[in-house]
């Protein structure tokens, strides 16, 4: 951390909120004392609906947050309780609110679709609640289900269903249609901002391979060129490290680059602004396969302008599948 | 000194316990030290250890001081116990004066401790029963008795009890070889003859030959021939098989060994040829083996097709230490240049592919295994066709016969009712059953080949719990009404995927061969077709929906180095996949054709 200059700051991957703001004070003027922290333009964090309040939320604006994630899921009851979630949509809402009021200017909503029992037109309406609220930014997230869980059990066993893919794309054009039609920009995959200045920069820094550093168990780094490390699992050794002043970090690796080009044409194509092809090739020496390429440009997945590749929002959908034939 | 030598080998039913006496006989002989020990010494191959059975015969030299106060030289060869390797027990047979027949207590005499017995006798050797596993509470050593003396018609008398597990009876089975087993009876003095049993390839030091001395003896720098090739080597080092090889400088009439002799050639090199003196040749060679009769026909390709060449290497290194390996060079329009291939079973097929995978490191695609079927056309010539895409045009057909068993299976009499419904669904013939113990019973029945080699046995192990055991030998040739499916995947007909199959069978087989295609090919991201066909006429149809996404929704700090692992997990895969037309179907997919439901 010593000595770098940092553009953005995210606190989230669990549930920052559970620590009060005096401590997220603290540590952003922490990483304020130990590094440059004057350009930062985005400072997020993340709440679940009905978990914080209007002066915890002011508290934390003060701490230095500027950008809000809240995690609505949806704005259905029913489904909620199937995504197993303890708050109402009245929750999500008024959490919506206080975080106006406590003056969070940027705010961003997670939403999920494809969830089991979910109908298109309840998709919708989700979508067009979207519209009434106005906030900033929107991720629309398809539920994946992870193998383990309670809900694979239940979905493999019958109890849930999950609508089919069919369905699932039609819910993902709904939301570029809807969400595009109200004024967002659809600049990834998962990803909706209402205009060019509210489009996450520090999502984005993911996708463009910014170099980043992770901290808490399990967090990722990456150096920006080759090396990426993520550090132990287990809270226990990773604050026995921590404490002892060694790295916790529990591996690394530093990629070929085939891997490298992999990594971003598969990060490009999830993303509107696409991949250089020419800059691809001329950094990792990995020659595209154009005989794809075409076909994917005859399938209206991908435009070439110049020798940038942008994505449709089809093209999008085929970002894993085409990336691997790409190489 | 004239040198006291027993050759002898260790036959029996599949896992009565073979390689685990040859542990215990090795151990008692000091031929391994303790240190050096580790459980089936013999099953040296990986595929081996992982299936937990024998593949290949393994030699190897003992030194043992008897009780009548002389040092004897054992020579062992511990063979594999199921059908599809019979070739191995028939060829350690021709190298030996002796056998152990080994049965386990608790199973009793089986289909293959018969049929082993009987190619020992052909041979003239001298059988020794051995009665295993006594250590079970299982056990039941007087009915096996009985079974010996019933069922075998052997002297109970000449038999020992032994556990290969606690070393129990070793002592006394060692003895015993020494005593029963006739010394090979030396004629040293004529000139040199030796027969070659199996061979590998060292990169190194090229072909490593493994014979018997028949005639005569083979010194270190003396020059040889091998009589088919007719080329002339010169001896770098000769040896006995210990745990390693152990050079020595002269081996003679009646010993077991091994030549290294800088051979390149993978082809100078036979198995059942002869190996002479090259300064003193003999003139006639001895009685090579009996010729392999492959059963099961299947092409080989390499997935990608630059891989032909390394394929064909890999082939003439594989047949010399796979004696019943047969092929020869084919090619098809769909799957490039391959080879086809004779196998004496489907585990043997397996074997065959996982070695060449394995040793060899090569991608293949198998074809779906066939067996030999002879037609009569309406002009009356005759064509032997062992590979479906040979199958001639059916209006000039006039007969169409396929290869028929006659098969015996040995089980506890309980089962009778569940192997006689197995052997009517595959069309058996000619039913007789009869008891050969008290509570157990052999069935005899005709069936055709056709319906067997697949997975009968696995069957047969299933609804006999393991009891039933099954021996066959391939009698005649029938008249059958068969036709030829084909599988079309995306409108394309897959060659490797055909099938001749009974007219009966044919729909329920089409509809399993398109489910079974259904699951193991990936979705794509189009809708592929799978078909089965007679002619121009669908049989049955099976579709696998176009991938319509395939994009994970989140995408942040750790995920990308997982999921570029998926991807590249996916882009190995793919190099797995052999692309016919625009599809790429898995390696796996090309047997799944074959799996039956129950
Ligand atoms: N209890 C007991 N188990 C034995 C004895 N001998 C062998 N076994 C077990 O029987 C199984 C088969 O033994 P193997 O020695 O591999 O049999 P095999 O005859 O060489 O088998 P193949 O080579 O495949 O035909 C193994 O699980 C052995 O541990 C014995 O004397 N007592
Ligand atoms: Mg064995």
């Amino acid at each position: 951390m010593n000595g770098r200059v940092f553009k953005t700051i995210y606190a989230g991957g669990g549930t920052p909120t559970l620590l009060p703001p005096a401590f997220w004070s603290e540590f952003l003027a922490g990483v304020t004392s130990l590094s440059d922290t004057s350009e930062v333009k985005e400072c997020t964090i993340e709440a679940n609906p009905g978990a914080v309040t209007e002066r915890e939320l002011c508290a934390l604006r003060q701490a230095g947050f500027n950008r809000l994630s809240i995690g609505v899921q949806s704005f259905n009851d029913t489904l909620l309780e199937t995504l197993g979630r303890i708050h109402s949509s009245d929750q999500a809402i008024e959490t919506f609110r206080s975080a106006r009021k406590a003056r969070f200017r940027s705010i961003t909503l997670d939403l999920m679709y494809g969830v089991p029992g979910q109908t298109l037109k309840e998709w919708i309406s989700d979508l067009e609640y979207i519209e009434e609220l106005t906030p900033e930014h929107v991720s629309c997230y398809e539920l994946s289900v992870i193998e383990g869980t309670q809900m694979h059990k239940f979905i493999n066993t019958g109890v849930l269903t999950k609508p089919d893919e069919e369905v699932c794309r039609e819910m993902y054009f709904a939301a570029d249609e809807i969400l595009t039609r109200s004024g967002f920009l659809h600049y990834e995959v998962s990803s909706y901002a209402r205009g060019n200045s509210c489009v996450s920069l520090h999502n984005s820094s993911y996708w463009n391979r910014t170099p980043y550093i992770g901290l808490g168990p399990s967090a990722h780094s990456f150096d920006g060129k080759a090396r990426r490390s993520w550090n132990l699992s287990s809270l226990e050794q990773y604050l026995e490290r921590v404490e002892n002043g060694q790295s916790p970090a529990a591996d690394s690796e530093v990629i070929t680059m085939e891997q490298a080009a992999l990594e971003m044409i598969m990060l490009g194509l999830r993303c509107s602004a696409g991949f250089d092809l020419k800059k691809i090739e001329t950094e990792t020496g990995i020659r595209i396969n154009r005989d794809y390429l075409n076909t994917m440009i005859g399938k209206k997945r991908v435009q070439l302008s110049g020798t940038r590749l942008v994505p449709t929002a089809e093209g999008m959908l085929y970002a894993d599948g085409d990336s691997v034939n790409l190489i | 000194m004239r040198r006291h030598i027993r050759n002898f080998c260790i036959i029996a039913h599949i896992d009565h316990g073979k390689s685990t006496l040859a542990d215990r006989l090795l151990q008692a002989t000091g031929t391994v030290s303790a240190r050096d020990f580790h459980d089936l010494m013999l099953d040296t191959m990986d595929i081996e250890r992982e299936r937990g059975i024998t593949i290949k015969s393994t030699a190897v030299t003992m030194n043992y001081k008897s009780k009548d106060g002389n040092e004897y030289e054992l020579n062992l060869i511990d063979t594999p116990g199921h059908v599809d390797f019979a070739y191995e027990v028939s060829r350690a047979l021709a190298s030996c004066e002796g056998a152990l027949l080994v049965i386990d207590a608790a199973q009793g005499v089986e289909a293959q401790t018969v049929a082993n017995l009987y190619k020992a006798m052909e041979q003239n050797l001298t059988v020794i029963p051995v009665i295993n596993k006594i250590d079970l509470l299982s056990a039941n050593i007087l009915e096996t008795m009985g079974e010996i003396e019933g069922e075998l018609g052997l002297n109970v008398d000449d038999s020992v009890c032994v556990s290969a597990k606690t070393g129990e009876g070793i002592e006394e089975l060692l003895e015993a070889i020494v005593e029963k087993v006739p010394s090979p009876g030396g004629k040293e003095d004529l000139p040199l003859r030796a027969r070659i049993f199996d061979s590998i390839y060292d990169p190194y030091r090229g072909v490593i030959v493994y014979f018997r001395i028949e005639e005569g003896s083979i010194k270190k720098g003396e020059g040889i021939l091998m009589m088919a090739a007719g080329k002339e080597y010169k001896v770098e080092e000769l040896g006995h098989f210990g745990i390693k090889r152990q050079p020595c400088p002269e081996l003679t009439a009646g010993e077991v060994g091994y030549l290294i002799a800088g051979i390149k050639a993978v082809e100078d090199v036979k198995s059942g040829d002869t190996v002479i003196s090259a300064e003193n040749p003999a003139g006639k060679p001895l009685e090579g083996y009996e010729e392999v009769k492959p059963v099961v026909f299947s092409s080989i390709y390499p997935v990608s097709s630059e891989d032909y060449e390394d394929l064909s290497a890999a082939m003439e290194r594989l047949k010399l230490n796979d004696a019943s390996l047969t092929y020869e060079k084919v090619s098809s329009p769909g799957l490039g240049f391959g080879f086809r291939c004779g196998f004496l079973g489907l585990l043997h097929l397996e074997v065959v592919q996982e070695r060449l995978e394995r040793e060899f490191d090569l991608s293949l695609v198998l074809t779906a295994p066939t067996v030999k079927y002879r037609i009569t056309l309406t002009d009356g010539s005759v064509l032997n066709v062992d590979n479906p895409v040979n199958y001639p045009d059916p209006v000039k057909i006039q007969l169409t016969e396929e290869p028929y068993i006659k098969a015996s299976i040995i089980m506890p009499d309980r089962y009778i009712g569940a192997v006689t419904k197995l052997i009517l669904d595959r069309r058996g013939d000619n039913y007789k059953n009869l008891y050969v113990g008290k509570k157990r019973v052999e069935i005899t029945a005709d069936l055709p080949l056709g319906e067997v080699v697949y997975d009968f046995y696995d069957k047969l192990k299933s609804v006999t719990q393991g009891y039933g055991s099954f021996d066959y030998e391939i009698t005649d040739y029938r008249a059958g009404d068969l036709v030829k499916v084909d599988i079309l995947v995306n409108h394309e007909k897959v060659e490797a995927l055909s099938m001749l199959v009974h007219r009966d069978r044919a729909r329920p087989w089409a509809v399993t061969a398109c489910k079974n295609l259904k699951s193991e090919i990936h979705r794509q991201q189009f809708k592929i077709p799978i078909q089965g066909a007679i002619g121009g006429q669908i049989i049955s149809r099976e579709t696998i929906t176009a991938l319509r996404k395939d994009v994970t929704a989140k995408c942040y700090g750790g995920d990308i180095t997982r999921k570029r692992k998926l991807l590249e997990k996916q882009k190995a895969g793919k190099k797995r996949m052999k692309m016919v037309g625009s599809v790429a179907i898995p390696q796996k997919a090309f047997l799944a054709v074959l799996r039956r439901e129950d």
